[in-house]
């Protein structure tokens, strides 16, 4: 990616990452579009190839900056865990209240899955965020986490394991 | 359950309240140049790429598995290559798309001026594999062989753009296919009927008219790049 050409896209997941790290909507919103203003600041990255690296550093570096200002005590993997906890809690009301059976079993699955990826470890989670739901190449997670692409498939890998496994105490599959 | 979809759907935040208005006010991304010439690969019609592949490929096939002395052929089929190119450079004023490039984000010239540089070097690479293959079943030098596929061509070039300039639209379209078909006939006729043309003796001929055609070409080129900057100030 030379440059950011599906900007509603990107906005969606970049929106999705932060809010997996802030688990607060508009302080997630605020830091999206702070991360795209800096991204356009910056002519060097954009023509270079590594513009969604890029943007993801920002991202990330921003969430930090965020947790550093505002709670010295709070950590980033605690917010996230309380955002993967509550994500799963808040679908429970929902479920009750669904009529038709296929969609109450659609939010009955959503409900496991979320409880699945709750007692994760917070990087695998966000490992599986950026591959799967964000679908981030595996080189642009590397370079954002610092290791190898081996070592990102080797850690996906036991990601996805991990969460398989949550999802049979869940009883689904 | 597609793996993906299932966790798009776990990870789901709320919806963003302002995003509609933050991507209103977004800046236009900066386009490399590079990008911007790739970028008009895209536009060129799918039966110009077709037409080159398949001159190559009759060239090749025509050369190494029948042995046919094929140059006489490809010098009747390079005014074809001269149609595709300028007719594509064409191709938003017959379609009347020029105000609406124009008034786009970047100019008609330089949409047209890319355009042509990618045709232009597809012509020259399409150019150098001809001259190659004709030369390997003519006892005659790679500059002749190379001039006689460049003559029909310059003349073609030069032909269609004095047209494009003179006359608008739907007219030039025409003008130029016929144009392209004479100078076709008249190679095929000259290598049935008056073989001796491709004699040594008459290369200076030939090399004469290709210099003329290619002058001509460029000093058209020159005019209608004229005639779009007078186009965009009116």
């Amino acid at each position: 990616m030379t440059s950011i050409r599906d900007l509603d896209g990107q906005y969606d997941k970049i929106y999705r990452y932060c809010y997996f790290k802030t688990n607060h909507r508009e302080t997630a919103e605020d830091i999206t579009q702070e991360t795209f203003l800096r991204f356009w600041e910056s002519e060097s990255y954009q023509e270079s190839g590594q513009a969604l690296q890029y943007l993801y550093t920002i991202a990330r570096n921003l969430c930090i900056d965020h947790y550093r200002r505002a709670k010295p005590s709070s950590s980033l993997e605690a917010a996230s865990d309380t955002a993967a906890s509550e994500m799963a809690a808040q679908q429970i009301p929902a479920a009750e209240h669904t009529p038709q059976n296929d969609a109450e079993e659609k939010v009955l699955t959503r409900i496991a899955v979320q409880a699945a990826l709750a007692q994760l470890p917070q990087e695998e989670r966000e490992l599986l965020l950026l591959r799967y739901a964000n679908e981030v190449p595996i080189s642009v997670i590397g370079a954002l986490m610092g290791i190898s692409r081996f070592a990102v498939y080797r850690r996906l890998r036991q990601a996805s394991a991990h969460f398989e496994e949550n999802l049979k105490k869940e009883d689904i599959q | 359950m597609n793996k993906k979809k299932m966790f798009k759907e776990a990870y789901a935040p709320p919806e963003p309240l302002h995003k509609e208005e933050f991507l209103r006010h977004a800046p236009i991304q900066p386009v490399s140049t590079t990008a911007f010439i790739l970028s008009q690969i895209r536009y060129i019609r799918k039966w110009v790429w077709g037409l080159d592949i398949i001159l190559l490929c009759l060239s090749l096939i025509g050369t190494f598995f029948f042995r046919w002395k094929i140059l006489y052929e490809l010098s009747a089929m390079m005014p074809l290559l001269a149609l595709t190119m300028i007719t594509e450079s064409g191709r938003s004023e017959y379609y009347n798309m020029a105000e609406f490039e124009q008034s786009a984000r970047f100019s008609l010239k330089s949409v047209v001026l890319a355009r042509l540089g990618i045709l232009g070097i597809m012509n020259v690479f399409l150019f150098l594999c001809f001259t190659l293959v004709s030369n390997v079943s003519m006892d005659i030098s790679l500059i002749r062989t190379g001039i006689y596929l460049l003559c029909p061509y310059l003349i073609t070039v030069f032909l269609c753009l004095w047209i494009s300039r003179r006359f608008h639209a739907e007219e030039v379209f025409y003008l130029c296919i016929g144009v392209t078909v004479m100078v076709c006939l008249g190679v095929l006729m000259l290598h049935n009927f008056a073989i001796a043309v491709y004699g040594g003796e008459y290369f200076v001929w030939w090399l004469g008219a290709a210099l003329l055609s290619g002058i001509g070409a460029a000093k058209e080129c020159v005019r209608i790049i004229k005639q779009m900057e007078e186009f965009v100030w009116n």
